[in-house]
């Protein structure tokens, strides 16, 4: 403290030193041109105070480009960088702790390791796509470690800023390190590119997040655009519910005529009458989306799915795909997490002349949609918060910063996709997750998507659900995702009814909306617009 | 003989007058001249206010950076030299005053000054455990050093709960950062090397002390004006000797005593153009084989040994200080316009024929090539150059506008940061604030250097004066602008501010020149006044009569 307050006294004279001077050669200038005093000395002096002034600009021009800067010479630190190497192995940063706080758990702390106190990352691979460490941890630009390294390093307290190696300031996230090694361990039994995605629904913070990919690539879940399949129909049935019709029964034959084209079912199931739209759901009935949505179009106007995408998050485009990412998508005090992390948009092409085909297609999340597993959760996040969406975030002190949130759909058309999803679990094609959470007194709700791609041996496979506690109250969202990866119904639900097992099984467990520790329940759903 | 003569102290030229010595009271000067022997009241609160800093920035080092770095090995003796250089910079100041200075006080003071302000950060580099060490030893220091400044943190600020959760049974020992560094770096250099490093800091007051007395010595100025061949021809065979025969890479015996030099010549061409100023202020009478002779002999044939060491920086230094000479001793604008073209000619020359020069160049102004764009061996090549620069750049970005404080940052990790990137270093600790605020001081010293010149109605004391003005002033703005990448790096050595020793004796002992200059003109101005006609003025025609 003390050395603190000498060191800026220090700092002080040293300007004062430099004020003095000013004023003493502002002085002599005038002095000199007053008494017309010898040209070639005032020329000469005049020169002195150009370059002086020379320099103060020169020296803030490098320290404006600092960032450029730095970027340069990190492309160039592989030859050898001194600075970089004492400040990676002297420095103590702050920890980045769990959802919990607790040291123990901490998911990036110090640690002796070989006789030598090192930065050390107990989740090991589970947490190196989003915390950091991990192989090749060096070159990982996408995780916390990486983006939040400023703030690890400043000093923790007013006492640390005169320290020579000043103990940075730990961060607290809101990702909760059992239940992401959980997930690692379901995806990396998988053998399979994936992620899985965990966040609450109250208060939409990150509460467990794993995904496949070298240091390299950018986070899985977050950055990578993937085809939603059968997910999509989630939104198509929540447009068929906002915009006030009716439940009735439709057919769901297996195939249907779209054009000059045909839409199957999936191995052309079929059955005589079902639901609309939660039937529809419950079985994903393709030829009774593709109706639904040409029903929709022929009585609402495209102009209505248009607005209803926009407002559930989704981007929807002409010609060129949009290349804007949303700005606030994150719930973030770190503009370059925001810069580096915000995902690209769930773009949905709307071409000027549509043919029924496309239309059927974008229907069953097919053909011109992209979509990200985060923003497929966050979409998912709205559902289970009665129609509120909540931007994600993943920092704790963030949570109090999150506002009211942002009405999608009304609260009713939510609780109907939440019946609907039960329902995909109960008795649709999610029946697989069934046992595995069964006696726990959680429930699960979903819908599950089976999306062909071109070229590739299997069609990309997906679980989008709500976790709901022994109340009855939708408590995360739970959003699998693997590449290649068969059936929805098969790994990803079985992974998604893993995931439910494993959290109601911590009931100890401080998350951000359980209300211990963290924010009351239903502040989200008493704040939202509605 | 000139009136004034009769009242020089010590050897006047020709017979010995006759007459009397007039010793003047303190109560008998003019108000304004006694202001001339007092010590003015701002330059002493700055220099109370310079000490107090230099005293506890090493103070905050000693006990913040330290024990967390570890030392070097000769720390404590360096930091008893910097106390011991403090000393006898007072001592100075109080020899001058003992001998009736009387010149310009910011001419010895402001050295001083920015010697304080900037000696702390050259403390914290040269006790750093890694800065002098090379090679693998550095490389050792350096682990040692990262390894006891993160269990020196930790053990100072983690509570024990978390101590427990890191160390999780005993914590390791605290390693010492240069135990087996030390050994290898003592080898390294010469003991007369690592001598003339540590006294040259304390050696430098007293060098100032000489230069004073020898200048303010007219019998002694006027020899070398009458007799400057016998000084220039061994120095310049010297030289000659020392760079064809004695130097490896620039330097001699891991020495580069080139600066030493420079004040001579300075002293030498000042003295040439104060014989010859009015003949080489006309165009037509410089075309004239003894005076083109003694252009080249003594304004040229200097810089001649630089060029074959090949130290660019030195040339600019020795030829940009003759040049700015010529121009005030001659007061011929022509002039300037003519060095303008030579200089240029010979930067454009440099940078397309001299690969180290071609290379300073881009390193200044492109030095974060695309790395994509280049082939490996390229690569490899570029990172070795660009090495230096781009741990200069992040000196400076970490140091942001306030600095990180004394000695913290980690301007140590670049190589050269006390000479070449001293400004850099300043920059670290001190932010853009403190680094502006040292070049408005050098500024300031500079300014008063060519103030004093100006004062000076004799030729030879003008040009002399301009000659340690430049002497001074275009290095310090080579290296600092050089830091910066406003302009390639030249790689020479700043007085009082950066290391080198020599630099530092030889500026201190040039600004002595100064000084000595000074003092005589105040004495002569006294002098003249004093002994001047009484004119009717008001106080005459004013008289009372009853």
């Amino acid at each position: 403290m003390l050395e603190t307050v000498l060191n800026w006294i220090l700092r002080g004279v040293v300007i004062a030193f430099g004020a003095g001077a000013l004023i003493a050669l502002a002085r002599w200038v005038r002095a000199a041109i007053r008494e017309r005093r010898e040209r070639w000395a005032i020329r000469l002096a005049l020169g002195m105070l150009v370059l002086a002034a020379l320099y103060a600009w020169g020296h803030a021009r490098l320290l404006w480009n600092a960032e450029e800067i730095t970027e340069g010479r990190m492309a160039w630190r592989r030859w050898g960088d001194p600075r970089e190497a004492e400040r990676a192995r002297g420095d103590v940063r702050g920890w980045i702790l769990d959802c919990t706080g607790e040291d123990e758990r901490a998911l990036a702390r110090y640690g002796l390791r070989d006789g030598e106190v090192q930065r050390v990352y107990p989740l090991g691979e589970a947490g190196a796509n989003l915390v950091g460490g991990g192989r090749g941890a060096e070159d990982r630009d996408y995780t916390v470690e990486r983006l939040f390294a400023s703030r690890l390093r400043e000093p923790r307290t007013f006492g640390e800023q005169s320290e020579l190696h000043a103990v940075g300031t730990d961060l607290r996230l809101t990702l909760c390190a059992a239940p992401t090694r959980a997930a690692y361990q379901l995806l990396d039994a998988t053998n399979l590119k994936g992620a899985i995605i965990v966040q609450d629904v109250q208060t939409g913070s990150l509460i467990a997040y794993a995904a496949s990919g070298g240091p390299e690539d950018p986070p899985f879940g977050i950055k990578r655009y993937a085809p939603p399949g059968s997910v999509f129909k989630l939104a198509v049935a929540a447009l068929w519910w906002e915009s006030g019709l009716p439940d009735t029964r439709m057919p769901c034959p297996p195939s249907i005529q779209t054009g000059n084209a045909r839409i199957r079912n999936f191995e052309s199931h079929e059955y005589a009458s079902i639901s609309i739209p939660t039937g529809m759901l419950r079985v994903s009935c393709n030829t009774a989306a593709v109706r639904m949505a040409l029903e929709m179009r022929e009585r609402l106007g495209v102009d209505a799915f248009r607005d209803a995408y926009q407002r559930f998050g989704f981007v929807t485009y002409g010609e060129g795909p949009p290349s804007a990412a949303e700005p606030d998508f994150w719930n973030t005090g770190n503009p370059a997490w925001a810069r580096r992390m915000t995902p690209p948009p769930v773009r949905v092409r709307f071409a000027p002349r549509f043919t029924a085909h496309e239309w059927g297609q974008i229907a069953i999340g097919q053909g011109p949609v992209d979509v990200t597993p985060l923003a497929i959760s966050r979409f998912l996040q709205a559902i289970g918060n009665g129609g509120v969406m909540l931007p994600p975030t993943l920092e704790w002190d963030q949570l109090e910063e999150r506002g009211a949130g942002r009405r999608i759909m009304k609260e009713t058309t939510a609780r109907n996709l939440q019946e609907a999803m039960l329902t995909v679990v109960d008795s649709g094609t999610a029946q697989l997750a069934k046992a595995r959470f069964a006696n726990t007194g959680w429930d699960l709700g979903g819908k599950t998507g089976t999306a062909d791609v071109a070229n590739a041996p299997r069609p990309d496979a997906w679980f989008a659900g709500l976790m709901y506690g022994p109340d009855g109250r939708a408590r995360y969202t739970i959003v699998v995702y693997l590449q290649r990866g068969g059936q929805g119904g098969r790994a990803p639900a079985t992974i998604a009814g893993e995931m439910t097992k494993f959290m109601a099984q911590q009931p100890q467990m401080v998350t951000p909306g359980s209300g211990e520790g963290g924010v009351p329940r239903g502040t989200a759903m008493a704040g939202g617009a509605r | 003989m000139a009136l004034r003569d009769l009242f020089r102290r010590g050897r006047p030229a020709g017979p010995q007058p006759e007459g009397v010595t007039v010793r003047l009271k303190p109560h008998n000067l003019p108000s304004e001249r006694r202001a001339g022997r007092v010590f003015p009241g701002f330059l002493w609160w700055g220099l109370l206010l310079a000490s107090a800093f230099y005293v506890a920035a090493h103070f905050s080092i000693v006990t913040g950076v330290w024990p967390q770095h570890g030392t070097s090995p000769g720390a404590g003796g360096t930091f008893i030299r910097d106390g011991v250089a403090l000393a006898a910079w007072f001592a100075v100041l109080v020899a001058l005053r003992g001998l009736g200075y009387r010149g310009s006080w910011a001419l010895v003071v402001l050295p001083i000054l920015i010697f304080s302000i900037t000696r702390p950060t050259q403390f914290q580099l040269f006790t750093d455990p890694a800065y002098q060490a090379t090679g693998s030893a550095r490389a050792r220091a350096n682990d040692l050093k990262a390894t006891r400044a993160r269990l020196t943190s930790i053990e100072r600020a983690y509570s024990e709960e978390r101590r427990a959760v890191v160390y999780q049974g005993t914590p390791p020992e605290i390693p010492d950062p240069f135990a087996r560094a030390e050994e290898r770096e003592l080898r390294s250099r010469g003991f007369f090397a690592r001598s003339a490093a540590h006294f040259s800091v304390f050696v430098a007051p007293f060098a100032l002390l000489v230069g004073f007395l020898l200048s303010r010595e007219p019998g002694v100025m006027r020899w070398v004006r009458n007799r400057r061949l016998i000084p220039f021809v061994p120095t310049l065979g010297i030289f000659f000797v020392l760079t064809i025969g004695f130097t490896e890479l620039g330097k001699v015996g891991r020495m580069t005593p080139w600066e030493l030099f420079l004040p001579i010549f300075i002293v030498i061409w000042a003295a040439t153009l104060a014989e010859d100023a009015y003949n080489l202020a006309r165009p037509g009478a410089v075309i004239e084989g003894r005076r083109l002779l003694n252009l080249f002999l003594y304004g040229a044939a200097p810089v001649i040994p630089f060029l074959i060491i090949r130290e660019l920086g030195l040339s600019i230094v020795l030829a940009g200080s003759m040049a700015a000479m010529l121009l005030v001793g001659t007061r011929r604008g022509w002039w300037a316009g003519l060095m303008l073209v030579v200089w240029a000619a010979l930067v454009f020359a440099a940078f397309n024929v001299d690969e180290r020069s071609a290379t300073r160049l881009e390193l200044a102004y492109d030095p974060y090539k695309d790395v994509s764009q280049m082939t490996e061996p390229q690569q490899e090549a570029w990172a070795a150059k660009l090495h230096q620069m781009k741990l200069f750049d992040a000196n400076v970005i970490e140091g942001g506008l306030l600095g990180e404080g004394p000695g913290r940052g980690h301007a140590e990790t670049a190589p050269n940061a006390a000479d070449d990137g001293f400004i850099t270093a300043i920059a670290t600790h001190w932010g853009w604030a403190g680094a502006v605020s040292l070049v408005l001081l050098y500024t300031l010293f500079i300014v008063q250097l060519l103030s004093a010149a100006a004062r000076e109605s004799g030729a030879f004391e003008r040009t002399l004066v301009t000659g340690v003005a430049m002497l001074i002033g275009i290095p310090f703005w080579l290296a600092t602008l050089g830091g910066i990448r406003l302009i390639p790096l030249t790689g020479v050595a700043t007085a009082f501010a950066a290391h080198g020793g020599a630099k530092l004796l030889a500026s201190a002992f040039a600004v002595g020149l100064a000084a000595g200059v000074s003092h005589r003109r105040a004495r002569e101005d006294i002098m003249d006044e004093a002994l001047a006609p009484p004119v009717a003025g008001p106080h005459a025609t004013g008289i009372r009569i009853r």
